[in-house]
């Protein structure tokens, strides 16, 4: 070894402990204690008590379980088919602005970076369906029968928790579009404007193609987010009424802070975990296209 | 055979970026709708701080009839979001200058003077990785260390948790960076340590300005695990004093809205001063997937 090759060695050995020292503290040894803990009995308190697979078994003979993942899906499936297309729409019909670009742009955006928190609380208090904005509106204008208890009929109040989260993201997907749309050669959008095309015809046979491997990237975030989601629904509703409104997160953070199972709330955790990296492989290797001939 | 087009749909080519800017009713239309719908619920809770909860009740539509302060002043003494309010003012500038401090010196070294995949990859992993994941572990770890209630225990593990991102961000900053200025740097006899300090860095600039805003974004808005870290009114952050304040005083629409003011305003000023890092930042993940 040379002696510039040792000097180096140890200035890398140097520069990248504090990193990795954290890194593999704070965030490895903690995914795998998670799964350990997920094959135990444990209050937090005693000592945690190996069970082999019982909180695996136990999760799918759960029905909170069951319609916790169920309120993830429906949160996904909405992601896909609203977010992703209301985005992609904005995304082209801003592409094609010039007038206001930059301050649509940013408005378009805001809601994406307020607090999840902050956006709950709003959406509680326009849903609030003896005091809020939204009944008050329906009220006035005749349309009494569709004040709905938003947060508190069990059949209603995932819908209001679904709405409020794919509300706030749209505009994180714009970006990502609008990226892809930038990427486009100009030339393409000038020669179908020479041939006659639509500006719809344009949207659907040319930008669309050409930025669906963007539509992967919002595919992945949608799916391994969804399966995230806690903040917006738990200040709404708590999860309630009952599990109705429940997401894996809020259960789990119910099981481990409320009823003190860290067991089975681990459990869910590598459920979680499980499902987002097995989604994001599958989707990548077998279904998102890589590359985009023009 | 292609007829002449008419002088209207010839394409006006004004930069390169927008060549066909179509102006459509529309179009128009539907941006101001959905422009309108993503503003209005902010503006509508700014408009609701000035005024008092049965007020906004009555007639949720109304303007405020004065610049009534009662709300704000309730927020910050009452339900204690002063307090809440310099803490995350503490925490999110920690964990900043930590992940700054801790990725810059790795990434330097991953992205130039030891090229490791396999290192880069198990740093980078932990983007992929749900944090509800180690919110249990993390728990019983900072309790462990006795750092539960600590503004400490918290700015350790935002630091930790956001490593992964701000090392992937660097990391492909710094490889974009020239080599020769360091080549001749070194051939001048100039150290690593030095030439990290005094070329890399000032040529990242737009690399941290872009993970700087991302961290203090993602730390200012965080709620779960400060919520199950940071349990004492001294210690609590923004979120959780917004989340006490509601819990306390009930559908008091008034004080709520000033606080969602309160903590929403330094986001917003963030964001509009550092708009091209947000979006970089926030996108940056998206594209890794």
């Amino acid at each position: 070894m040379t002696k510039r090759a040792r000097i180096d060695l140890s200035f890398s050995l140097g520069f990248l402990t504090p990193a990795f020292l954290l890194f593999a503290s704070f965030m490895v040894v903690p995914v795998l204690v998670s799964g350990y803990y997920s094959l135990t009995r444990w209050n937090g308190a005693s000592a945690p008590v190996f069970v082999g697979l019982q909180n695996y078994v136990r999760i799918f003979h759960s029905d909170e379980y069951v319609v916790s993942l169920l309120n993830n899906l429906r949160l996904i499936l909405a992601a896909l088919l609203f977010q992703t297309t209301v985005a992609m729409v904005i995304a082209y019909l801003l592409f094609r602005t010039d007038r206001g670009f930059d301050v649509m742009r940013t408005i378009v955006f805001l809601p994406v970076v307020v607090a999840p928190l902050a956006i709950g609380f709003m959406f509680q208090m326009f849903f609030n369906s003896d005091l809020g904005p939204i009944n008050y509106l329906l009220r006035r204008i005749g349309l009494g029968v569709f004040a709905l208890r938003w947060l508190g009929d069990k059949h209603v109040a995932i819908y209001s928790c679904i709405f409020a989260q794919t509300w706030q993201y749209v505009g994180l997907f714009v970006v990502i579009f609008l990226a892809g749309l930038k990427g486009i050669p100009v030339e393409i959008f000038e020669s179908a404007n020479i041939e006659g095309a639509s500006s719809f015809q344009t949207f659907l046979r040319i930008a669309v193609p050409l930025i669906i491997e963007y539509l992967s990237i919002c595919v992945i975030l949608a799916v391994t987010g969804c399966l995230k989601a806690f903040d917006q629904a738990w200040i709404m509703t708590k999860g309630g009424p009952g599990f109705a409104s429940s997401y894996l997160a809020i259960l789990m953070y119910k099981k481990a802070f409320i009823a003190g199972e860290f067991g089975f709330a681990s459990a869910i955790t590598m459920t979680i975990l499980v499902l987002s990296l097995a989604f994001t492989y599958i989707y990548k290797k077998y279904i998102a296209r890589d590359t985009v001939d023009y | 055979m292609r007829e002449k087009p008419k002088a209207s749909a010839v394409p006006r080519l004004r930069q390169n970026r927008k060549p066909l800017a179509v102006s459509s009713i529309a179009k128009n239309a539907f941006l101001a709708v959905w422009c309108a719908g993503a503003l209005y619920p902010f503006l509508w809770v700014v408009l609701s701080s000035f005024r008092e909860g049965p007020d906004i009740k009555m007639r949720p539509f109304a303007l405020p009839t004065s610049l009534l302060l009662d709300g704000y002043v309730f927020a910050w003494i009452r339900g204690h979001l002063g307090i809440a309010f310099i803490n995350s003012l503490i925490i999110s500038a920690a964990a900043v200058t930590a992940i700054l401090v801790v990725s810059s010196m790795a990434a330097y070294v991953l992205a130039r003077v030891r090229k490791s995949i396999l290192l880069y990859t198990f740093f980078t992993m932990g983007i992929m990785v749900p944090l509800h994941t180690i919110l249990i572990p993390t728990f019983v770890f900072i309790k462990s260390l006795n750092l539960l209630n600590t503004r400490a225990g918290a700015i350790i593990m935002y630091t930790a948790t956001g490593l992964s991102l701000s090392l992937f961000i660097l990391v492909g900053f710094m490889k974009s960076i020239p080599t020769e200025i360091e080549e001749s740097a070194s051939i001048d006899g100039c150290s690593r340590s030095r030439t990290f300090l005094s070329i890399i860095l000032p040529l990242s600039r737009a690399g941290i300005a872009t993970v700087g805003t991302l961290t203090f974004l993602n730390v200012w808005n965080e709620y779960l695990f400060a919520f199950i870290l940071l349990t004492t009114i001294p210690k609590k952050t923004i979120q959780l004093g917004i989340y006490s304040l509601q819990g306390s005083y009930g559908t008091n629409f008034g004080p709520l809205c000033a606080a969602l003011t309160i903590s929403i305003l330094p986001v917003v000023a963030v964001f509009i001063a550092f708009q091209r890092q947000v979006i970089a930042g926030m996108t940056a993940g998206a594209v890794k997937g």
